[in-house]
């Protein structure tokens, strides 16, 4: 039985071992581009949130233009120069955040499960010395810890250069229309995409129609979980005889009313041409409603999210795995 | 070493009522058999009847729908039997962006406590095969080499090849043939070879389980099935069989003019009257009993299952 120890001590270098080994040597190619995209997207963020401070103090766009202040006129074309300049760079960057889980949840789907399921490798790992079980496991544990590891530092370094631009700088880049691109939402988003993807690997078993169904999948969950969003915790509400306007501070201006003895009409109709005076006599109400968010509730709010979608993640990830189980014990 | 002495007494493979269903067609309904370890055993029959199911249920790659499958004793799926068991799937599947390293490599990361470098490497070796090359680039005689120095390496106890030499030539076919009979001489595996190219099985094994239609129909030495059953040749101008064949199993008869062929059962002792008999060849017997599907099944004693007694599943 001598035989059984004889790989040379010299072969046994460094470096991963086991199902690791196997998983980073299958997936090298995707590993090595996906670390260079991404030092790539953390180095020019970082440049762009240094160019973007220094416009904004070279051109003075930190105050407020007004009687006592600056010129207007120099303020406001100012601003266009930094929209001009920036405002698309700093949108492809915030798509690449909130895309970058689609494309986890369809490689995991793909390339990673349902390629091995259609090509038939997993015939080889499974009857080798592992079980079914822990080859599974070891597929979306090593793949999850490094799109979490990029996803939150891609995250964290976009959220930081997109904190550098006052909110009104940047119509259509406020908090809650960003929300997808910073904090922790899209770190969960790439635990989601990691559970979909696997279901849907190990479901469909053949690797374009499962990248479509992951793709479909996340998709749907982030639609219904981003319909529910604003009620994912207590929202304020503030009334007022005036209508109040959809847009103005930093607020998240969600739902508005009128109120009749206490009952909500939700935007009523009140015809071309009405004033919002005789609307509210028309609807017999007395009082305009505005349920809003305000900035303080962005990390309440991200939290809340986060933690829903990485739940609907962590259930799919462990139905993929009782689907395998039910197959292959 | 005891563990890897021949020892007639233990069972490798052992099914008992094994069905196994994809969707509503059975693949595998009600088999028993067993096959003892340190055997060659030929796994044989036409296309469509089983075998590969049989060996993936084995290998533990399928759940057995009704019945069970134990190997040694165990489950297939059983952590501990793992180790013990090699599978080569008949589509060979291999990861061709990997090296022929690589793939070795994977072996002794998937092995770990029991993986024999050297010996895998030595059937790479004989095939002039660089380890460095790409198995994508590599011919499909070339990939199963490298699928079998992956089985070999592992060190089984069992071997599960389902139709390894499909896509050898004859030479190296040979040369496979060589390996495999060696390794389960030095090693006392017990090798299950599912085939349907009979001339792949002559003189290779000595133990045999035929399935077709999903059932088993023969199991057992091969000599022992051999010996049990008589060619008969001879004049016949009755209509229906010759009475002498009354007290006998007739697997199959025909009779073309005034010729009669038939391959009788013999376990009730000789049979009687002006017949020209002779032992039957491999191929005789496997084309007798493929063709005729209402012939009844026959286990030699050593290929009943035990199981039943046990419970051991």
């Amino acid at each position: 039985m001598s035989a059984v120890a004889a790989t040379p001590a010299a072969e046994r270098g460094g470096g991963p071992r086991g199902l690791a080994w196997l998983v980073l040597r299958r997936h090298r190619g995707v590993v090595l581009i996906a670390s260079a995209v991404l030092v790539v997207a953390v180095v020019q963020l970082v440049f762009l949130r240094l160019a973007m401070s220094s416009a904004i103090d070279g051109l003075q766009l930190r105050q407020a233009c007004g009687p006592k202040g600056l010129d207007c006129v120099q303020t406001w074309s100012g601003a266009d120069r930094f929209i001009a300049g920036y405002g698309d760079v700093l949108h492809y960057n915030g798509l690449l955040v909130e895309l970058l889980p689609v494309l986890i949840a369809a490689f995991t789907a793909g390339p990673l499960i349902a390629g091995e399921l259609e090509s038939g490798t997993y015939k080889l790992v499974w009857t080798q010395s592992v079980t079914p079980l822990r080859w599974v496991a070891a597929k979306l544990a090593l793949p999850l810890t490094a799109s979490l590891a990029g996803a939150a530092l891609l995250a964290v370094v976009y959220t930081w250069t997109w904190s550098v631009v006052p909110s009104a700088l940047l119509p259509g880049r406020r908090w809650y229309e960003s929300f997808d691109m910073i904090g922790v939402v899209p770190v969960a988003g790439a635990v989601l995409g990691t559970g979909v993807g696997a279901l849907a690997g190990v479901l469909v078993r053949r690797t374009v129609p499962a990248m479509a169904v992951a793709l479909a999948g996340y998709l749907a969950v982030r639609g219904v979980v981003a319909q529910v969003r604003p009620y994912l915790i207590g929202p304020s509400t503030a009334t007022s005889a005036e209508m109040p306007g959809l847009t103005g501070d930093d607020s998240w201006r969600f739902e508005r009313g009128m109120l009749a003895d206490g009952a909500r009409i939700v935007e009523p109709d009140c015809g071309v041409g009405v004033s919002p005076g005789k609307c509210l006599a028309q609807h017999h109400a007395d009082r305009w409603y505005l349920d809003y968010h305000p900035a303080s509730h962005l990390w309440p709010l991200q939290w809340m999210e986060a933690g829903v979608l990485g739940v609907v993640g962590v259930l799919m990830g462990w139905a993929a795995l009782r689907v395998v189980r039910r197959v292959r014990g | 070493m005891t563990e890897l002495t021949f020892l007639p007494g233990r069972t490798a493979l052992e099914a008992v009522g094994l069905g196994v269903r994809y969707r509503r067609r059975w693949a595998l309904r009600d088999c028993s058999f067993r096959v003892p370890a340190g055997r060659v055993c030929a796994l044989v029959g036409p296309n469509g009847a089983g075998k590969s199911t049989l060996l993936s249920v084995a290998a533990g790659l399928r759940r057995a729908d009704a019945g069970a499958l134990s190997v040694f004793d165990g489950l297939p799926a059983d952590p501990d039997n793992r180790p013990r068991v090699a599978y080569l799937a008949q589509d060979k599947p291999l990861y061709p962006q990997f090296t022929v390293a690589d793939t070795l490599r994977m072996g002794r990361e998937l092995n770990p406590g029991h993986w024999d470098q050297a010996r895998a490497e030595r059937l790479i070796r004989q095939g002039n095969l660089s380890l460095h090359a790409r198995v994508g680039s590599l011919s499909g005689g070339q990939r199963t080499r490298v699928a079998l120095a992956l089985a070999f390496g592992k060190r089984p106890e069992l071997l599960l090849l389902d139709e390894p030499m499909g896509d050898l030539d004859p030479l190296v076919r040979h040369e496979m043939t060589a390996a495999l009979m060696t390794e389960a001489a030095e090693n006392a595996t017990t090798i299950v070879l599912a085939s349907h190219v009979l001339a792949e099985l002559e003189g290779v094994c000595d133990y045999l389980l035929l399935l077709s239609g999903g059932r088993v129909r023969l199991a057992g030495e091969v000599e022992d099935l051999l010996a049990t059953h008589s060619l008969v040749v001879g004049r016949h101008e009755e209509a229906g069989e010759p009475r002498e064949f009354r007290d006998h199993t007739v697997v199959e008869c025909r009779v073309t003019g005034r010729q009669l062929t038939a391959l009788v059962r013999t376990e009730e002792g000789p049979l009687a009257g002006r017949w020209e008999t002779s032992e039957p060849s491999l191929e005789d017997l496997l084309l007798a009993y493929l063709r005729s599907p209402q012939a009844p099944s026959l286990l030699t004693p050593s290929a009943e299952p035990r199981l039943g007694l046990r419970r051991a599943v």
